[in-house]
């Protein structure tokens, strides 16, 4: 439904490149609920706007294909593409403050690229609208309002129901509540969840909170300096993780419900992307790095494990 | 163990105008707080539940409305000359939530360690600096000292903050979510550092923090805020493992866990009450689901099992 294939791209600056997304490949099917996860600066959120071929400059995508349906968005015309945005995928970004214009009312801003993109009359858009609001739980009435006269829990409904205004297959969502409140964090998820058995669309979550995404998310993808190092079911990769990185994430994490007495964090920093990285990206904070990491750099191979397979990139396995 | 510090009775209100009208914002409203020598008491709630006012006003930026606060045994003076101040500042150090604002992107990493040894006057600087960079584990030494704060990463950072709080040698830091800008795999680096700092020099800590999780692990009690009140406060892991408040058991069932299964459960109505008329009784009753109508007189505290809550629930 959705495939990322080989996708590379990254910054280009006068005497530099950072080169942010390293040939990933990924694969979404109807109905997954695919998180990906990574520290800031990893490259998580680059690889949605480029495979939504809405990165912009200096950002520039240099080689990859993004099948929709069978097509190749990255080769389409802006006009083409804009024909399908909103109807066959859509985004919902971090900041619901920036990303609505605040002289517009929400009406407005909602209904404008139904009537200038997808030819819809004024009434029936704000029909549509209307029925999509009440979906995220937020009232007719306030669709006369202007965004800084909602709170920020409802703002960021309301950029969720714009997204599924055309009811599209695949919903991104880029760090969807990572400026809200936990219990308003809570409530938009459950909301989410609830939308998703409504209107069966697939999802792309990207955040840094790791946990909450192993709570949430049926496969979820590891992200490790511009490249995926693990991708496969969420419990079983919570659970058995196997990249090291992988493991040293789960093992930082302060859990509610267990009762440990220490925890790790992951010793040094994520290397510089601007650089080129020889042999395994993470192989200098790794506690099982041996020879070959240095030289080799480790393939996503699929690894048989217990009978839940999944993607891993190491030389361990 | 003797107490560091102790609140009574405090309030702090904010005047905003409206038009003509001038409105008071109740942000504190008679917090009792106390916080003996070597521990950590994490602060937790919402958004503007209060959380970091209190600090600010324990801090001396903002000064309280009314209320006593007692450190180190003695009463703190409204006024204070320089004397006093420098030596309320020397015990008493402040961490922020924001690493990469917290310092001088134009000073290096000695002179920003080296301020705070001029302006009250501790000799043998060098030793000091190292001591400190020693004990935040920011090792070699000499690659730091030269350094300016874009140099580090956010963790590296955050270690320079809490090297430039302890180079006083303060018996309190006011920790303002130190984490919450971290990435996760540095997060428990951090709470692993308070936890260091407290066995080696007895420092009590008070953290501000959103993140239950992290106020677990790294705590010895937890006080739960809700607009401007103390509504639940008790040992650190029972709190959380068995919260009693509704408002608790609300923040728990929010927080992210891969343990749990699924989260459909999860039913919340509204949000915090407005803090420019706060409800007289308990201002989480009109969200809670098993409010009454004795909720809207003012509601006390109750000792259960050696935690205090303030629900008409445990009465």
């Amino acid at each position: 439904m959705f495939e990322i294939n080989n996708l590379d791209a990254g910054y280009e600056f006068r005497n530099k490149f950072v080169h942010a997304v390293r040939n990933v490949s990924l694969k979404i099917d109807s109905d997954d609920f695919m998180g990906i996860a990574g520290e800031s600066g990893c490259g998580k959120s680059t690889l949605v706007l480029a495979a939504l071929k809405l990165l912009k400059k200096p950002g520039r995508i240099m080689s990859g294909q993004v099948f929709v349906d069978g097509i190749d968005i990255l080769t389409l015309s802006d006009k083409e593409l804009r024909k399908m945005r909103w109807k066959k995928f859509s985004l919902v970004t971090q900041s619901s403050m920036n990303s609505l214009n605040p002289v517009l009312k929400i009406k407005d801003q909602m209904a404008d690229v139904l009537i200038r993109n997808h030819g819809l009359s004024k009434s029936d858009a704000y029909n549509l609208i209307q029925e999509k609001l009440q979906l995220v739980g937020i009232t007719a009435d306030r669709m006369e309002s202007y965004p800084h006269q909602l709170s920020g829990g409802m703002r960021q409904r309301v950029v969720i129901a714009m997204a599924l205004l055309l009811s599209p297959r695949v919903v991104v969502m880029d760090e969807p509540t990572t400026a809200l409140d936990v219990v308003v964090q809570r409530s938009i998820l459950q909301q989410i969840e609830e939308l998703r058995k409504k209107e069966n669309f697939s999802t792309i979550f990207i955040t840094h909170d790791i946990s909450l995404l192993f709570e949430l998310a049926s496969k979820i993808s590891i992200m490790y300096a511009g490249e995926l190092v693990e991708i496969g079911p969420a419990k079983a990769v919570y659970t058995k993780p196997l990249h090291p990185y992988t493991k040293g994430l789960i093992e930082a994490l302060p859990s509610i419900s267990k009762d440990l007495d220490s925890y790790k964090s992951i010793p040094g920093r994520p290397v510089d992307l601007g650089t080129q990285i020889i042999g395994c990206p993470f192989r200098e904070r790794c506690p099982y790095a041996f020879d070959k990491c240095a030289v080799e750099k480790p393939e996503l191979n699929y690894v048989e494990n217990e009978g839940n397979g999944r993607w891993v990139a190491c030389h361990l396995y | 163990m003797s107490f560091v510090l102790k609140v009574e009775n405090l309030r702090k209100e904010f005047a905003i105008r409206k038009g003509f009208k001038i409105l008071t914002v109740k942000a504190l409203r008679n917090v009792d707080l106390d916080l003996r020598e070597n521990e950590i008491v994490s602060i937790v709630g919402e958004s503007g539940c209060g959380k970091t006012t209190l600090l600010r006003v324990l801090a001396r930026i903002y000064e309280p409305t009314s209320g006593k606060i007692t450190l180190f045994g003695k009463e703190l003076p409204k006024k204070m000359n320089r004397k006093e101040e420098l030596e309320f500042r020397r015990n008493v150090q402040m961490v922020f939530q924001d690493p990469f604002a917290a310092l001088n992107p134009t000073k290096t990493i000695e002179h920003v360690l080296e301020r705070p040894l001029k302006i009250h006057k501790i000799s043998n600087k060098q030793q000091v600096i190292e001591d400190v960079l020693r004990e935040v584990e920011l090792t070699p030494i000499a690659d730091y000292l030269q350094k300016y704060p874009h140099e580090l990463s956010g963790g590296q950072r955050q270690r320079v903050v809490f090297a430039r709080a302890i180079i006083t040698k303060p018996r309190i830091i006011l920790a303002d979510e130190p984490t919450s800008m971290l990435d996760v795999s540095i997060k428990s680096g951090i709470l692993n550092l308070m936890l260091k700092l407290r066995n080696d020099y007895k420092i009590a800590f008070l953290h501000v923090t959103h993140d239950l999780a992290a106020a677990k692990y790294v705590s010895d009690r937890i006080i739960v805020m809700y607009a401007g009140i103390i509504v639940e406060e008790g040992n650190a892991k029972e709190v959380v493992n068995n919260p009693l408040h509704p408002y608790t058991k609300l923040l728990k069932e929010a927080a992210p866990d891969p343990e749990k299964l699924s989260t459909t459960s999860f039913v919340d109505t509204g949000e915090p009450p407005s803090l420019i008329n706060p409800p007289s009784g308990c201002p989480f009753a009109p969200r809670c689901k098993f409010a009454k109508p004795e909720c809207n007189k003012e509601v006390d505290f109750v000792v259960v099992n050696g935690r205090k809550v303030r629900c008409v629930l445990y009465r």
